[in-house]
């Protein structure tokens, strides 16, 4: 009796240890911030305007974590000048968080790619990064045009990922 | 008069074990703001480097949370509204001592279901003691299965060690092989690393070294281990011979290459960067490419 209660225990324990995730990469976790309030988004931007997120109210909104020193970064940002640039009219605003990164690099880097410095805010300390529950480079957050965050990608988006998550928001 | 003995023994020892729940339980006396930020921030998960609180781990990422919750102290928040702001954000998982709810509960519980329980199997009349052991079992069978159906949040399901810092987890990409000569000696060394005594560790991994000269894995350990404890030359010294049979180990390229930094060697920089092309992917290379930008 009391060796099948033990047998129980030890059962119920690899159950607890396999259902609770050892063994999973934190990238596999949801973000806190999905079907939150976005959490607020404002300073200064790489062509050195201001920019608010509360501005941006009634527009579904991309902010993307990134750096000009980290590569995946530059892989996905054809994609993200090319959702702008189809989907603007639609109603989606790109916002970039520049973390820990050379301005000049940065802005080069946008220079080659057509993406606009007036939208992506500097953040020299990570502390907009932080603020945003960010993990890494590059890291995107989805926001409707409540400004409720309805997803996030860990890793560079691409134009599939745009397509099933982004476009559905949109205004036809 | 054992009888007596052990009746003293299980006294103290009952004893001490309900200090220690009453002393894990009751909060300390008011601290000074730095204090405060110290302890808020050794309970929060470094967000890049998981297996490092925030308040120890050098990374960029770390000083920023930081920093965050200093700013937010000040502010006149409470400790536990700090923490829930960043479970907010990053998930239950940033937090080092998880709440006691979902996954976090038996870690809560069962010292308390132990010393109630162990207490009462001591006091049980002997003849019911085997009852009196099952039901310890199944009370403690019953929290943990409880506490697994209660895991319904996905953000409560952590793990520590997933995107490491730079030193501490290139080293642990490669643990030692089990039959290889002076494995006794590398797990040894494996051992005294995770326990902080790198002296000691580097000795080990010296002596696993004596018995299989040259192994690759070993003086990158070494390497690593002799980084963490500030001595670059040796570093750089335990992956050269390494490097001339293999030089393309991307492992052992970093430790050189964060050996020529530390010591201030202009190398270091075409050394990372060939790191950098070598392992792309590495967990170290985000990192790395920070340090290069510096």
């Amino acid at each position: 009796m009391s060796a099948l209660a033990l047998a129980g225990l030890v059962g119920v324990a690899a159950w607890l240890a396999l259902s609770t995730g050892l063994g999973r990469d934190l990238r596999d976790l949801p973000s806190g911030l999905v079907g939150q309030p976005a959490p607020a988004l404002a300073g200064r931007t790489l062509s050195g305007d201001s920019l608010d997120l509360v501005d941006l109210r009634g527009s579904v909104v991309l902010v993307n974590v990134w750096a000009a020193w980290c590569a995946p970064c530059r892989e996905e940002l054809p994609v993200l000048v090319a959702a702008q640039r189809g989907l603007g009219d639609r109603g989606l605003r790109v916002v970039g968080i520049d973390t820990r990164d050379g301005e000049r690099q940065a802005r080069e880097l946008l220079a080659e790619f057509g993406g606009d410095p007036a939208s992506s805010l500097v953040d020299p300390q990570g502390r907009l990064a932080v603020q945003w529950g960010a993990i890494g480079v590059p890291e995107t957050f989805l926001l409707d045009a409540a400004g409720t965050v309805r997803a996030r990608r860990i890793g560079p988006v691409t134009a599939q990922w745009v397509d099933d998550n982004v476009v559905p928001l949109l205004a036809p | 008069m054992k009888r007596a003995t052990a009746v003293v023994a299980a006294l103290l020892l009952g004893g001490a074990a309900l200090l220690g729940l009453w002393r894990s339980t009751t909060p300390s006396a008011p601290l000074s703001l730095q204090a405060r930020v110290e302890q808020v921030s050794a309970g929060l998960r470094c967000p890049t480097c998981a297996g490092e609180s925030v308040a120890v781990s050098q990374a960029a990422s770390a000083r920023a949370a930081r920093a965050e919750v200093q700013d937010q102290l000040e502010a006149g928040r409470s400790a536990s509204q700090v923490r829930a702001w960043f479970a907010e954000r990053y998930g239950v998982w940033v937090l080092l001592d998880p709440p006691a709810r979902g996954a976090g509960l038996p870690l809560n519980v069962l010292p308390v279901v132990a010393v109630v329980g162990g207490g009462a199997l001591l006091l049980a009349p002997r003849r019911h003691r085997s009852r009196a052991a099952v039901a310890l079992c199944v009370a403690a069978a019953g929290v943990l299965g409880l506490a697994s159906v209660a895991t319904t949040s996905p953000a409560d399901r952590t793990r520590a060690g997933a995107a490491v810092p730079v030193v501490a987890a290139a080293a642990s990409a490669s643990a030692p092989s089990s039959n290889a000569p002076g494995a006794d000696a590398a797990r040894t060394a494996v051992a005294l690393e995770d326990a902080g005594r790198l002296t000691e560790a580097a000795q080990a991994y010296r002596s696993a070294l004596e018995a299989a000269p040259g192994d690759p894995t070993l003086s990158v350990r070494l390497g690593f281990d002799l980084l963490r404890s500030g001595d670059a030359d040796g570093a750089a010294a335990a992956v050269r011979p390494v490097l001339q049979r293999a030089p393309d180990l991307a492992q052992a390229v970093l430790v050189l290459g964060l050996a020529q930094r530390a010591t201030g060697d202009p190398a270091a920089t075409p050394t990372l960067q060939r790191f950098l092309a070598l392992a792309p992917q590495d967990p170290a290379a985000a990192t790395v490419q920070e340090l290069l930008l510096r």
